[in-house]
């Protein structure tokens, strides 16, 4: 039952993951790879280029309605030199009714036969050779009455199922045959001929009469093959479905390679169709091959698609100028990177682990010894390639060839920029290989080479990403100990890092630094931070260990930090918290960070003299409250790499299965509740005192939020706060407002 | 008067017999899983499942999956009748929906498809004169389809209110496991699918078809299922084939005497077979060392898995059925090996 679908489900959760991994880095449409195969040059293989997707770029190709269209109006503009319109002749083969080719073969037959203005606008009207007319409209008309069978999706439910299938109509498809081969013998020019004939093999076929196209193709071989043209190999791909259909995989795959080779538009899908099953049937394929080149073309497809070393070895052996060899060089490449570079994970892991090694164990010895031999032979059709490939291999398992075939690949092709590119990527991958930390030399050399490869100025195919990614994982290892540079060739802080103040203080001194050096001046720029960015996160980690004046000292470091405003006023409070209010408020009073810092010092110093002065804790706890997650201002968390989010909880509730991770300083309301209490002890006025034993409350609620056992489901469990608020403060008109709109405590009250 | 008394009383003993009778071996359906895609049964066929005592054959009529082309559910892999189907078996049409067929379909248009569905299989059965009782629904739902799919099962239901027919669906084990989180369909039966738990792999001597080990994970927790059940056994063998370790692809059909030709292949024992070289082998491309580990389920393996489920089975009617039927497994398995498999999982 399941067994049948298991896999194409698992593939192509294995195909969606790769591409979602990727999409974190750079999207790519092919498997992690340093080489391009564009390098080659050669146009009509790039869609067989190796790729996560059966076809490059394209990825898939479902229709090929289109192509064939379009193809077939070209050639029936050849058949009539350019006479006829293009629009007009594509009106009358795929648009027109067949009254209307009636029409059209009427009124060349009797000038005066009634037609509408916009047909006779037709230029087919106006061709001088009426007998060539004559037969393209007689076909078009055959040809349309033919459509209904050839066109016909087979499985389809619709509503009107009823209609019978027209492909059940065997009588009326031999019936069209019939007609098709008289129309043959009718014809005035194989070009027609051949078409009527393409038209008699494709109802055979689709009436399932695989024997009788057999014999058909067989028989009218001549007019069929009379010209190369799309129709001929169209028919080949019949007959090679109706070889297919009669399981004579030997013979069907040898008729789809000689399409797949004779014909662009029936390129991709001769390509898909080809299905060696048992070696058997592939030998026998072989055999049939009647030249080299047809050989070659059948090792190229078994190359594309399962083998691409074997079928290099062989078509080599064949003949080694043979274009039919580059795309094999490139598939075989790009495969073996899949062994020996890193390839992440269905759903990104790996990501960051064993980027900086390239597996030389995995490296077909027997591929890297073939490739030193055919590029010293000199003899392909494009010796450039051959040392290039030679020359990357050599680098990958660190033969001391490599320089030399890599040099030779240089003169090859010296005035070929994607060649260049890849030869210069090359050799900056063995700079970065061999080079020491801290060498001066290593340091100086290098540098403008990875000012190049982070530069954008590179030709589209260039494979820049998974290089860059690898050179920068390097040099974060080997320059370990230097704990600057390594954090700068991470790129990102991690929360540890973010908290390091003596780090986040020696990488400012290092951006301060006057007299960097190139490779250091790469290196600072492989930091996602600027200094504004790593005081800001200084800042914000004063501010939320309550050291203000360390958060202000900070701020003061750089006139550019701390002047975001923020979107609330971040002294205000409410019963219930209302965020947006807060935001969309057009008269609160407008704070920048720092401003926010400077009014709590302020006001830190005044308790600090008065510790009587109830409002200003309060004003203070408010302060507090409000840069807290649950307060209106958590834009005071934000820097670099800070942020709070505002399903934080249910963020960290799925990921903290363990039920030990600490929780962030922003959920702590401890300040806040401290602040309120000495407002409440001193102030005497009891609106006011309810106000504060309220909002203490609330700090209280979010800590039962933050710490309750895990699972637990249900209200929150009331604190010292609202029993305060119940015993003490019932008479005030507060209260009665609390109970208006806190539907908890109404509950706890009315237990 | 008195003769037809006498019939009513010796109803009553049949009745009386069958209700004390503890056991409801009589009660159980021999079924097997006929799942190719050309309905071909000859006078062998027949008499083999026939002398089995098999009563019932569930046939794969079509799958239902999203095509991309056309932005529409369509049913695809129809079953084609090449013989005509004997009036000697009961039959189960059987359609399989795709998870990706429902996640394209907008909930309201759950109705349409099943009306679709509906039309196809009286389509099929109308051509091919069979008279149906039950239609079977196979499809391993999610969490993002499972209202969709009950919604299309439901619509079954109702539909055969009034006709008496019966909507059945397969059940994975792990549907039985976690039947609280997956859900359980509304339908009048339901086919657990006792095979096929494990995870597909390269290593010998496991067996991913049916093993004990794998099988204990789930098979206590069907004692507790809400749905009456019958109950799929393996009968089939396949053979999983890897690279370096990793697994390519899954031969299906495949037993061990298939890689006995040692020019291409090397036993290395245990069920696991070496390559020799490239080649090409039932469509597939083997390099030199991939291995191929065969999966045979023996009628020693299906007794096993038959012994296990029968102890949670409650003690009612049901259909015990085989999957698949096919001649490759008629030398394995004989009549005697068939009958002893049913008669555990009574």
């Amino acid at each position: 039952m399941k067994k049948s679908t298991l896999f194409p489900v698992s593939l192509i959760v294995l195909v969606a993951g790769i591409m979602f991994a990727c999409a974190d880095v750079e999207m790519t449409y092919y498997p992690t790879s340093f080489f391009a195969p564009e390098i080659t040059h050669n146009k009509s293989a790039y869609v067989f280029f190796r790729a996560f997707y059966p076809l490059y770029e394209d990825s898939y190709k479902e229709n090929y309605l289109a192509d064939f269209k379009a193809t077939n109006i070209i050639e029936w503009e050849n058949y009539f030199k350019q006479q006829i319109k293009k629009n007009d002749l594509s009106y009358i083969l795929y648009d027109a009714r067949l009254g209307e080719i009636d029409t059209l073969i009427l009124s060349i037959k009797k000038a005066d036969y009634p037609i509408s203005d916009e047909l006779k606008g037709n230029s087919i009207l106006k061709a001088a050779d009426t007998k060539s007319v004559l037969d393209f409209l007689f076909y078009t008309g055959f040809a349309r009455r033919c459509e209904k069978y050839a066109a016909y999706n087979v499985g389809w439910w619709d509503e009107d199922r009823k209609n019978d299938n027209p492909l059940d109509d065997k009588e009326g498809m031999a019936k069209l045959a019939d007609g098709g081969i008289k129309q043959i013998g009718n014809a005035n020019s194989d070009f027609v001929r051949q078409r009527y004939a393409f038209q008699v093999l494709r109802l055979y076929y689709m009436s399932g009469e695989n024997d009788k196209c057999i014999q058909f193709y067989t028989d009218r071989k001549k007019i069929i093959e009379s010209t190369n043209n799309s129709i001929k190999y169209r028919s080949i791909g019949y007959l090679a479905g109706a070889y297919n259909r009669n399981k004579q995989y030997g013979t069907a795959n040898y008729f789809y390679s000689l399409a797949y080779d004779g014909c662009d538009t029936m390129k991709i899908s001769a390509y898909f169709s080809f299905h060696p099953q048992e070696e058997e049937d592939w030998q026998q394929t072989l055999n049939m091959a009647k030249n080299t080149r047809q050989k070659a073309v059948l090792w190229q497809m078994l190359g594309i698609y399962r083998d691409p070393f074997r079928a290099m070895k062989e078509v080599y052996a064949l003949d080694p100028k043979s274009d039919l060899l580059d795309l094999l060089l490139a598939r075989t490449i790009n495969v073996e990177e899949e062994h020996f570079l890193h390839q992440y994970g269905p759903y990104g892991e790996g990501e960051t682990d064993s980027l900086d090694y390239i597996n030389t164990g995995n490296i077909n010895k027997e591929l890297v010894a073939f490739l030193k031999t055919t590029a010293g032979k000199e003899n392909t059709a494009k010796p450039y390639e051959w040392n290039l490939a030679a020359g990357y291999l050599c680098w990958v398992i660190g033969d001391k060839d490599f320089q030399k075939y890599i040099d030779k690949a240089k003169q090859e092709a010296a005035k070929d920029t994607l060649v260049q590119e890849q030869i210069r990527l090359i050799e900056l991958l063995d700079l970065v290989k061999l080079g020491k930390a801290g060498d001066k030399k290593f340091e100086e050399k290098v540098a403008p080479e990875l000012e190049w490869l982070r530069g954008e100025e590179h030709p589209r195919e260039f494979r820049r990403g998974d290089a860059y990614r690898w050179v920068t994982k390097i040099l974060e290892t080997k320059y370990a100990k230097d704990i600057v540079k390594s954090t700068c060739f991470k790129h990102e802080l991690s929360d540890g890092e973010m908290h390091n103040d003596d780090l986040l203080n020696t990488l400012k001194a290092f951006m301060d630094k006057k007299d960097k050096s190139a490779f250091e001046t790469y290196a600072w720029r492989e930091l996602q931070y600027s200094k504004t960015d790593l005081i800001e996160i200084q800042a914000v980690n004063s501010i939320y260990s309550y050291k203000l004046k360390n958060a202000m000292a900070h701020f003061n470091e750089d006139a550019a930090a701390g002047k975001e405003k923020l979107t609330a006023n971040p002294f205000m409070i409410h019963i219930n918290d209302c965020h947006d209010c807060d935001h969309q408020d057009s008269e609160k009073t407008i704070y920048t960070k720092k401003e926010f810092v400077q009014k709590m010092i302020d006001m830190e110093d005044i308790v600090q003299k008065n510790p009587k002065d109830a409002q200003t804790y309060f004003q203070l706890a408010n302060g507090y409250y409000n840069m807290s997650y649950f307060g209106n201002s958590r834009d005071i968390y934000d820097a670099k790499g800070y942020y709070i989010g505002s399903s934080f909880f249910e963020f960290w509730e799925y990921s903290n299965t363990s039920g030990t991770d600490s929780l962030p300083v922003y959920v702590n309301c401890s300040k806040a509740l401290e602040y309120y209490k000495k407002a409440i002890d001193a102030s005497k006025d009891p609106e006011f005192k309810a106000q504060c034993c309220f909002m203490a409350a609330k700090c209280e609620q979010n800590y039962f939020f933050c710490h309750k056992p895990k699972g637990y489901i249900g209200d929150f469990k009331a604190g010292d706060y609202f029993a305060m608020m119940k015993s003490t403060y019932s008479n005030t008109k507060y209260y009665q407002e609390v109970i208006k709109e806190c539907g908890y405590f109404k509950t706890y009250v009315n237990k | 008067m008195y003769h037809s008394q006498g019939k009513y009383f010796i109803i009553t003993i049949v009745l009386l017999f069958l209700v004390s009778c503890k056991h409801s071996g009589d009660k159980t359906t021999l079924a097997f899983y006929y799942w190719k895609s050309n309905f071909n049964i000859d006078k062998t066929d027949i008499s083999y499942l026939k002398d089995a005592g098999v009563q019932k054959l569930y046939l794969h009529f079509f799958d239902v999956s999203w095509d991309e082309t056309y932005n529409r559910a369509l049913p695809v892999a129809e079953m084609k009748f090449e013989a005509e189907p004997t009036d000697k078996f009961q039959y189960v049409p059987v359609v399989y929906i795709t998870t990706r067929s429902l996640n394209n379909t907008d909930g309201d248009s759950i109705n349409k498809l099943a009306e679709h569905i509906y039309d196809e299989v009286e389509h099929i059965v109308t051509t091919n004169k069979i008279a149906y009782k039950e239609l079977q629904f196979d499809c391993d739902w999610t969490d993002a389809t499972r209202s969709k799919y009950f919604a299309l099962l439901s619509f079954f239901r109702n539909k055969f209110k009034s006709t008496g027919q019966l909507v059945s669906a397969t059940i994975r084990l792990h549907q039985i496991k976690y039947a609280d989180k997956t859900g359980v369909p509304p339908v009048d039966r339901g086919m657990l699918m006792f095979y096929n738990m494990g995870s597909i792999n390269s290593v010998p001597g496991y067996n991913s078809i049916y093993n004990d080990k794998d099988a204990d994970k789930y098979v206590t927790y069907v004692s507790a299922y809400t749905l009456p059940l019958d109950v799929a056994l393996p009968v089939y063998s396949w053979a999983i084939w890897a690279r370096n370790g990793k697994v390519q692809d899954i031969i299906e059909k495949a037993l061990n005497k298939d890689f006995a030709d040692t020019a291409m292949f090397l036993s290395a024992g245990n069920n696991i077979f070496v390559s020799r070289g490239s080649f090409f082998f039932r469509g597939k491309y083997f390099m030199k060392s991939d291995t191929v580990k065969t999966e045979e389920v023996t009628p020693e393996i299906c007794e096993d898995a038959a012994t296990n489920v029968a102890k949670y089975l409650k003690n009612e009617p049901r259909t015990i059925s085989l999957f698949e039927y096919d001649s490759l497994y008629l030398s394995t398995y004989n009549k005697k090996d068939l009958e002893k498999i049913y008669t555990l999982s009574r």
